[in-house]
């Protein structure tokens, strides 16, 4: 969208307009729900954090003054809820519940995409890898965890992410550096 | 120092790319983004009607504080409304507050004492002013003895 286009679709969401509310859902809701889902290995979990998102994108979103930074706001809102669901667990001393392969259906896909005709031996290489992924992602730190999330899942620079972070951009390299190097080697010879 | 942070980013961006196809996630089911807009739907009709109802309440909040002085000066308040109003004397503001938000609480009278069915327009007309101001003084009347119950008298 460009920005004049969401200019005018968040000049209706502050006024709470539901169709322009309706409209950054359809917009958002893949990316978050990607970034939650990744950040906390559950799609449960996920889908209740994607709703606590916009509900809160609703209620402040009178106060948000635009200025090109919305993806910026509305990702942090989402990180930080799946920051503050970590926390919960941790207290209550649970660990993060990863969903079993394919419980959260295929990647990448879901019942919004079209069903092709499925190869069974790629779809589960494909699961495994997934679940592998899942593994290693929640065994990374939470701050490279996030900084690789964020910039796969949003559009933001790593310069905005750092700041949204609140750390200088070569922390926020380094880490991802650090967190990719993981990644890879835990793939293997896959990538 | 900045060029080579970011062609530090370009490089951590190229090796991301190597990984994107594993860092996929499921989409959103589309039964939980409807419900989802319900959610929204639901908490923007509840956000825009606060909104409306302080709008509404702002300009009568002066006559209410009259209302409330004459109940304070004519009611003859019992004990417990003693020691009520003794707990919130430090701060009238704040114990106006208390009561303003009890009435509210009690529903839609209070709203409707207050809300269009009343209002009357700049020009003063309204064709149901005489029954609706009579079903408002009703209105009033109950939220009074709201006011009563909540100091004890």
């Amino acid at each position: 969208m460009e920005p004049a286009g969401l200019d005018r679709l968040l000049r209706r969401a502050r006024r709470r307009d539901p169709q322009a509310l309706h409209e950054l859902v359809d917009k958002y809701s893949a990316r978050l729900f990607g970034l939650l889902y990744r950040l906390t290995g559950s799609r449960e979990t996920a889908e209740d954090l994607l709703q606590e998102t916009f509900l809160r994108v609703v209620r402040t979103i009178p106060e948000y003054r635009h200025g090109g930074r919305f993806e910026s706001w509305l990702f942090r809102i989402a990180a930080n809820l799946a920051r503050d669901h970590a926390r919960r667990l941790k207290r209550r001393g649970r660990p993060v519940e990863l969903d079993a392969p394919g419980q959260a259906g295929e990647p990448g896909r879901s019942d919004l995409a079209d069903a092709g005709r499925p190869d069974p031996v790629g779809e589960l290489l494909r699961k495994e890898a997934e679940q592998r992924v899942s593994a290693v992602l929640q065994g990374l730190g939470e701050a490279e965890r996030e900084i690789i999330l964020l910039r796969h899942f949003s559009e933001l620079s790593f310069r905005e992410i750092a700041e949204l972070l609140d750390i200088p951009l070569g922390t926020a390299l380094a880490r991802v550096h650090r967190a990719l190097k993981r990644l890879k080697a835990a793939l293997g010879e896959e990538v | 120092m900045d060029r080579n942070l970011e062609q530090h980013g370009h490089e951590v961006d190229r090796r991301l790319a190597e990984l994107a196809e594993h860092l996929g996630a499921p989409a959103p089911r589309r039964e939980h983004i409807a419900a989802i807009k319900d959610a929204i739907d639901a908490e923007a009709r509840r956000l825009r009607r606060r909104e409306r109802r302080i709008v509404r309440l702002r300009p009568w909040i002066g006559a209410a504080a009259a209302v409330l002085l004459t109940v304070g000066l004519s009611v003859p308040l019992g004990p417990r409304a003693y020691q009520a109003l003794l707990a919130a004397d430090e701060d009238p503001a704040v114990a106006f507050g208390n009561w303003v938000a009890a009435l509210d609480e009690t529903g839609e009278r209070f709203t409707m004492l207050f809300g269009d069915d009343w209002y009357l327009g700049a020009d003063g007309a309204n064709g149901q002013e005489n029954t609706d101001v009579g079903d408002s003084l009703d209105s009033l009347e109950e939220s009074l003895e709201s006011f009563e119950r909540i100091v004890g008298a």
